[in-house]
């Protein structure tokens, strides 16, 4: 079953290259060739996550490449949602790329399937990290829809055109329902930290780096309904606030030992 | 009083605060939080100094982070009555008064029914006021801000109630043993797994909960993740450990000592029989208090001033359900340190001549050196051949004449005889119960209700923006505090009209 994400992670790499070639080159056929070949990976990544789960007999989200695993899983659902909204050319070229990095990080990780730590086994498990993989995998996608406002903003294209205020729309949206899930996972995470260690907050290492992130996006809806800021500074903002969640997800784990240092 | 209020109400204030309590909090990642001051010295020694005085090894109970914390609090506090004033506005604001509106938008000829077509497929209720038509829906939302905020608030202070209140005390027990807190709460541990049923590491006791008032919970089994509530107390399940220990008695005669008022022995032996579990009642010999204090004394007549002292530690008591002297024999046992409520009204400590010695003692030999026995280990896991049976088992050497015999694994609950005694080995669980005594019991819930209202206001925020359109023939305008939405969807869905005419 290992070759099944292999295979997802060479899928969606390959992917990535023809959707490049598509664009650059101006060929539909490719572009379409690309999606097909995402959309492949996609199938074969899903099945090997539902393998796991199988075999796990759990929500297989418990380890550091089980997380980055079904993280990459949810940039596909989202961006498959999203496609019905706009075109996605640059966008999916950002977000094949998250994909296949995120997929090519897992792969790095240890891959066994370990028993879930007493700790872990509560009900509360599916809704935390659950949401938390959605989350981040959104946030994501935001990051690729204003990285695409950026793209258009260097082309030419003026910041009050349709396009482009939908474009920044659909990224604020994203980082919306992103922020919605994150405050999910902080308010699960607290309730689920009560029963568990008698505390809903003991300031640890990812509670902390989780508040950081919340706070940076907090700035950003400030930053957005003050109405101060124009599309490209929140674009960019939106872009830059990658790595914090980035390192809630896998630097904290890997730099700073706490209650959450699971594997 | 304006004057002061307008700096709070800045948006640029709140995010100047958040910004650096996320620095503070970024900050505090890079030095462990929270310890002993010796480890900072003995690690950091170059930079002790700044991290004792600008409280950096605890920087989330220091006092800059408390007054961030709090100036936020206050700026949140004023924006919020703030945006109840404009909700409240915003929500009354009469069809009437929304028809009177510029209309910003210019309409071509028949696009107005385009847009009441929009209205209609978003669900907006129209009304038409003279020749003007106002759409609406999602009032709600312009609770969004208001309620978000406000259950921030709410968290902040639940919070810190919720943190600073409960007093929380780590303790260890023994299974079957029980576990006073100052209050005079009493935990008692009934027995301690490690594994479930499947096999699988999943560590709970079985414990009882007696309030200082004597209301006596049900037994319950805890577990990590499934704590226990009773009264104001909260027993959670935290860790578990060993803690070898044997029991030593000499070969004699095992002796139960009983209140001396049940002097029929038969009596005496059914209860021994019955109650207290002991094997092979026959040879037990029951003897009233008296009798046992004339042997301690014929034993060590150097005890005999201790003697009264020791009577009342060492024995056991017996009552009866039901007896005439049950609330005094009752009430004599619970003033004896140490004593266990073992099952029903029965109460149980050592028997005087046996002895309890702890793992760390690495020897328990006789006077003379030559027969006993000695501790080599106690160990996790299983002895070898005996997989089913324990998940504990000591290592022990015996000492006969002098001789060290080849080491064996005992588990629990074997017994070895050397010389003229019994070692009997007891259950090394030692299971850690962390108990949180909460003043005020509802504080838990009043902060879970603050949380769900927090994402309450985030999706009214996000998801249910309120929609407020006004239109005539000549063109249309979005009002309300947040019409982005509606202005790009009106937009797109003209323009397409538009194109397809």
């Amino acid at each position: 079953m290992k070759t099944l994400f292999f295979a997802s992670m060479i899928l969606y790499a390959l992917a990535l290259l023809i959707q490049l070639i598509g664009i650059l080159g101006k060929k539909d056929s490719f572009k379409k060739a690309a999606w097909a070949s995402y959309l492949l990976g996609f199938g074969a990544h899903l099945v090997y996550f539902v393998w796991r789960g199988l075999v796990a007999q759990r929500l297989p989200l418990a380890s550091q490449f089980e997380f980055a695993c079904g993280l990459a899983l949810c940039i596909p659902v989202v961006l498959l949602l999203a496609r019905n909204r706009m075109d996605l050319n640059w966008i999916a070229v950002t977000g094949m790329a998250a994909t296949a990095l995120i997929q090519g990080y897992a792969s790095l990780q240890r891959m066994e399937i370990n028993e879930l730590m007493p700790a872990l086994r509560s009900f509360w498990f599916t809704f935390h990290i659950g949401a938390a993989a959605l989350s981040y995998s959104i946030f994501l996608v935001a990051a690729c829809v204003a990285a695409r406002y950026v793209l258009q903003h260097k082309k030419g294209e003026a910041e009050d055109s349709l396009r482009m205020r939908q474009l920044e729309y659909l990224s604020f949206r994203l980082t919306a329902l992103g922020y919605l899930l994150l405050t999910a996972v902080i308010v699960i995470g607290a309730v689920w930290a009560e029963a568990a260690w008698s505390a809903y907050w003991t300031w640890d290492p990812k509670e902390v780096w989780a508040l950081i992130t919340w706070i940076i996006y907090t700035v950003y809806f400030h930053q957005r309904l003050s109405r101060e800021r124009s599309g490209l500074w929140l674009s960019w903002y939106v872009i830059l606030a990658v790595p914090a969640f980035l390192f809630t997800f896998a630097g904290v784990n890997k730099l700073i030992p706490g209650l959450h240092s699971y594997g | 009083m304006k004057r002061v209020l307008r700096p709070l109400l800045s948006m640029r204030l709140a995010n100047t605060l958040l910004g650096i309590l996320a620095l503070l909090c970024g900050l505090s990642s890079l030095l462990p939080q929270g310890r002993e001051l010796p480890f900072y010295a003995e690690n950091y020694p170059r930079a002790y100094t700044l991290i004792y005085r600008t409280h950096f090894y605890d920087v989330f109970n220091s006092w800059y982070f408390a007054l961030l914390l709090g100036l936020l609090c206050l700026s949140m506090l004023v924006c919020t009555a703030n945006m109840f004033r404009r909700a409240l506005r915003n929500g009354r604001q009469t069809a009437e008064e929304a028809a009177a509106l510029p209309k910003t938008e210019p309409l071509e000829p028949g696009q107005l029914e385009e847009l009441r077509r929009w209205a209609a497929s978003k669900h907006c209720k129209e009304e038409q006021i003279g020749q003007s038509y106002v759409f609406r829906k999602n009032r709600l939302g312009y609770w969004g801000l208001f309620v978000l905020h406000l259950s921030i608030l709410l968290v902040v202070a639940f919070g810190v109630f919720a943190l600073v209140l409960p007093k929380v005390s780590d303790l260890d027990c023994r299974v079957g043993e029980s576990v006073e807190l100052d209050d005079g709460t009493q935990i008692a541990v009934d027995s301690f797994r490690l594994y479930d049923e499947s096999g699988k590491l999943d560590y709970a006791s079985r414990i009882r909960i007696t309030l200082p008032d004597g209301r006596e919970s049900p037994a319950q089994e805890i577990k990590v993740n499934y704590p226990m509530s009773f009264g104001s107390v909260k027993v959670f399940q935290w860790e578990y450990g060993v803690s070898g220990a044997v029991i030593a008695s000499p070969q004699a005669q095992i002796i139960a000592y009983v209140d001396e008022k049940i002097e029929d022995e038969e009596t005496a032996r059914a209860i021994g029989e019955e109650l207290l579990k002991l094997e092979n009642v026959e040879s037990v010999k029951f003897i009233s208090r008296r009798e046992a204090y004339e042997q301690l004394i014929q034993r060590d007549p150097s005890l005999t001033e201790m003697a009264d002292e020791t009577m009342l530690r060492h024995r056991f008591v017996l009552g009866l359900k039901d007896t005439e002297r049950l609330e005094e024999t009752l009430a004599e046992a619970e003033k004896i340190p140490g004593v266990a409520k073992a099952k029903g009204n029965i109460y149980r400590t050592l028997d005087i001549f046996q002895q309890r010695i702890d793992l760390s003692e690495p020897a328990f030999l006789s006077e003379d050196g030559l027969s006993g026995l000695m501790f080599l280990g106690l160990y996790e896991g299983h002895p070898e051949g005996k997989e089913e049976e324990s998940t504990a088992f000591y290592r022990i050497q015996v000492v006969s004449d002098g001789l060290e015999m080849p080491a064996v694994d005992i588990l629990p609950g074997e017994s070895v005889s050397v010389g003229d005694w019994d070692y009997v080995f007891q259950d090394p669980w030692v299971t850690g119960l962390r108990v949180k005594q909460m003043p005020f019991p509802y504080a838990n819930s009043l902060l879970e209700a603050a949380m769900v209202l927090m994402l309450v206001g985030l999706f009214l925020c996000f998801f249910l923006q309120p929609v407020l359109v006004c239109a005539d023939e000549t063109g249309y305008t979005v009002a309300g505090p947040r019409p982005e939405k509606t202005r790009l969807e009106l937009r797109r869905r003209l323009r397409k009209e538009a194109e397809e005419k």
